[in-house]
């Protein structure tokens, strides 16, 4: 009995070293790479391959497609840096965490000169720290512009001239009973009013890529005037509240309770159909505080394909990530995708696109989204509640509290992350 | 006489109304429970696409595209063969490790027996997912990750940790079972085989459901150790990847439905169909006392 249990165990163990055998070794000597990227594209990200295949017949490769959003490229990645893909799409504000665990090799030679010379200068710097200086390092190739926000809407409700002031964008939607879906509680989308006022952050690193110094003035004066911008919407019965997602963007336009949004390209197909002669999109409107009136900021982000140091080919995954940023794979994205292109010659020619025109147009009003404080959005987006939820004022009276006095708190709060280290 | 017959009437009249009241708050109580199945069940029919929130329940064009698209356009079929295979084996290997362990502690003395059973009971109180990280890694020094063997591997691991109500259950069966068969020769393996397990029944039962359930619907472990190769996902990982993208969100969601409503199937039929058993046993055993 004991011997038949005991050679049952060793058969099992053989069994299960066979198997774990089996998956060690492929067996051939084709270059083996993986790709990850958005799982709206796998289709594309496939069919890329193939072309990538036909334009080097001399080498033989199997590439494989993984699913890693660009926004969640560090958490993907830094599960195991070793493991990961050997090239994947990043947006650019993931760029110092994945620099911290070493998950980003960097471009040089041929491919650098052939990305700076193609591309727009803010794509290629966006993957980048110290552009433009001695000690220039660039760790992406750019393939889209197109991780920034602006506003469409209704020309049924909103007149184009109207569009050009947040003072009448919320008039024509009071009196047509409609709603602006802007998300306030979103710091991504919180942060370009306290920009357009003229609020700045900027951060230090050592070579370890760990934060040593923060710099924020958003608690000053220009802070103020951002919260009263902001509650001049929120406090607006055209406000469409909290929790404004792409979701409830899309169903507010398809029922036509929805009449303005601000969101960015990947809500421009869904809106296009359902508006149609009436789709008005154009760069944020201005705002008017006290007698000031200033244009509305926002950010501006950039998707880049990175290429991972770990990778055992490390020659062919930077030659796949030049492949799958060049004009001819970003021309593929937009058509199939509405991705905007980096590529400087495509841009030029999509530039009559009323969309990305106007994705252009604020732009130039957009600050760039790298080396953001770590401990930025969950103070700011709290902030931004708060104001929502209407527990702030000017002067502290009536059972509120000084926006001045939540803003110190607010800064206090991201400056944290450099006393915590 | 006529107040006698007053207070009867006014008894029934009270024990209606309590029934009243009762099965007010039973329905009350059900619709709550049902609603979400409910709507699941009805969107995954809905035909018109306005994303994931809408102000309206009932679909207003019914059709089965959801179900077409699930099928065809999607790699939902690779991912729920995936969670089959790994939820038959885990169930399989796990039912046959907890049986035997269980067995082992009610009917063995051993020395350390107690010992063991507490340091069982206390690290099966700890969450598992506490020594992801560390079990990743174990598994790539043995080239198991992004792979189905190593996720089978994860989740038997520790099955024997689960023996304490089957124990409970086997510590019911009379011991002089045991013995009467053990003076007919029986080994421990025949008495195991043939007089404990066929009395057994309800909790082999329960024992395959939960091993059954857990790997279902499991999502951290599968997600960290399939690493984004969606050849490999389950049906939980392969659904959030859907819903992690905010193109796919809106134009998958009702899709995502009718996963849904596909994912519960097998529990639900699997339930079916072992509760007749399940029942019979429990009941049968607490007649013979």
């Amino acid at each position: 009995m004991k011997k038949r249990l005991a050679s049952l165990f060793v058969c099992v163990a053989l069994a299960v070293g066979a198997l774990a055998g089996l998956t060690a070794c492929g067996g051939d000597d084709s270059i083996e790479l993986t790709v990850w990227g958005s799982a709206a594209q796998e289709q594309t990200f496939m069919e890329m391959a193939e072309q990538f295949k036909a334009a080097n017949p001399d080498k033989k490769y199997k590439i494989k497609f993984g699913i890693g959003e660009e926004d969640m490229a560090y958490s993907n990645v830094s599960k195991d840096v070793d493991a990961a893909a050997d090239v994947y799409c990043y947006s650019n504000d993931q760029l110092v965490p994945l620099l911290r665990v070493g998950a980003l090799a960097r471009i040089g030679g041929g491919y650098l000169d052939t990305i700076k010379a193609d591309n727009s200068e803010e794509s290629v710097k966006s993957g980048s720290l110290a552009y433009g200086t001695a000690d220039e390092k660039v760790y992406g190739y750019p393939f889209a512009s197109d991780n920034g926000y602006f506003m469409f809407y209704n020309k049924g409700i909103v007149s184009d001239e109207q569009a050009k002031t947040l003072e009448g964008v919320i008039k024509a939607c009071e009196d047509g009973n409609k709603k602006i879906g802007w998300a306030i509680d979103v710091p991504w989308y919180t942060a370009g009013w306290f920009f357009a006022f003229g609020g700045t952050y900027s951060v230090a690193y050592d070579d370890k890529y760990v934060e040593t110094s923060i710099d924020i003035d958003f608690d000053n004066e220009n802070g103020i005037k951002a919260s009263k911008a902001i509650a001049k919407l929120t406090q607006s019965k055209a406000f469409a509240g909290k929790g404004t997602d792409n979701n409830i963007i899309a169903t507010g336009f398809t029922t036509g309770q929805m009449a303005v949004a601000v969101t960015g390209t990947w809500s421009a197909q869904h809106i296009k159909e359902v508006l149609g002669e009436n789709y008005g999109v154009c760069k944020l409107p201005t705002v008017t505080v006290g007698e000031e009136t200033v244009q509305l900021s926002s950010f501006r982000g950039y998707k880049l394909i990175g290429v991972n140091p770990h990778s055992k080919n490390i020659a062919e995954a930077h030659k796949l990530a030049a492949f799958l940023s060049s004009e001819n794979m970003q021309k593929v994205r937009f058509e199939k995708h509405m991705v905007g292109p980096t590529n400087k010659a495509f841009a030029q020619q999509i530039s009559e696109d009323e969309t990305f025109a106007a994705l252009n147009a604020q732009n130039e009003f957009a600050v760039e989204q790298t080396s953001v404080p770590s401990n930025f959005w969950e103070p700011l987006k709290n902030y931004g509640l708060n104001i929502i939820d209407d527990l702030l004022n000017e002067d502290g009276t009536g059972g509120r509290i000084a926006y001045g006095e939540q803003l110190t708190k607010m800064v206090q709060l991201i400056k944290g992350s450099v006393s915590a280290s | 006489m006529i107040e006698v017959k007053k207070k009867y009437r006014s008894k029934k009249a009270a024990e209606r109304i309590s029934l009243v009241v009762i099965y007010a708050i039973l329905i009350a109580i059900s619709v709550v429970w049902l609603i979400p199945f409910f709507m699941l069940i009805v969107l995954s029919f809905r035909g018109e696409q306005v994303g994931m929130s809408s102000d309206y329940l009932l679909p207003k064009q019914w059709s089965f595209n959801n179900y077409i698209k699930l099928f065809t356009q999607t790699k939902f079929l690779r991912w729920y063969a995936n969670t089959m295979i790994v939820s038959v084996a885990v169930t399989i290997v796990q039912t046959i490790i907890v049986l035997m362990t269980s067995y082992a502690l009610s009917r063995l003395r051993f020395k350390m027996r107690k010992p063991l059973m507490n340091i069982m009971l206390i690290l099966g109180m700890f969450p598992g997912f506490l020594s992801m990280t560390a079990v990743y890694f174990v598994l790539k020094e043995i080239n198991l990750t992004q792979n189905l063997l190593g996720l089978i591997l994860v989740f038997t691991a520790s099955s024997a940790m689960q023996y304490y109500i089957c124990k409970g259950f086997f510590d019911t069966i009379p011991k002089s079972l045991d013995e009467a068969a053990r003076i007919d020769g029986a080994n421990r393996h025949q008495i195991f085989v043939k007089i404990i397990l066929p009395l057994a029944k309800p909790i082999i039962i329960y024992t395959i459901l939960t091993a059954f359930i857990a790997p279902w619907g499991e999502f951290m472990f599968s997600s960290f150790i399939m690493l984004g190769d969606p050849d490999k996902f389950t049906v939980a990982v392969g659904m959030k990847s859907w819903l992690d993208n905010s193109t796919l969100a809106s134009e998958y969601f009702t899709v995502f439905c009718a996963a849904a409503v596909v994912v519960s199937i097998p529990i639900t039929a699997l339930f079916i169909w072992l509760q007749k058993y399940y029942v019979e046993g429990v009941t049968g055993g607490s007649v013979k006392g």
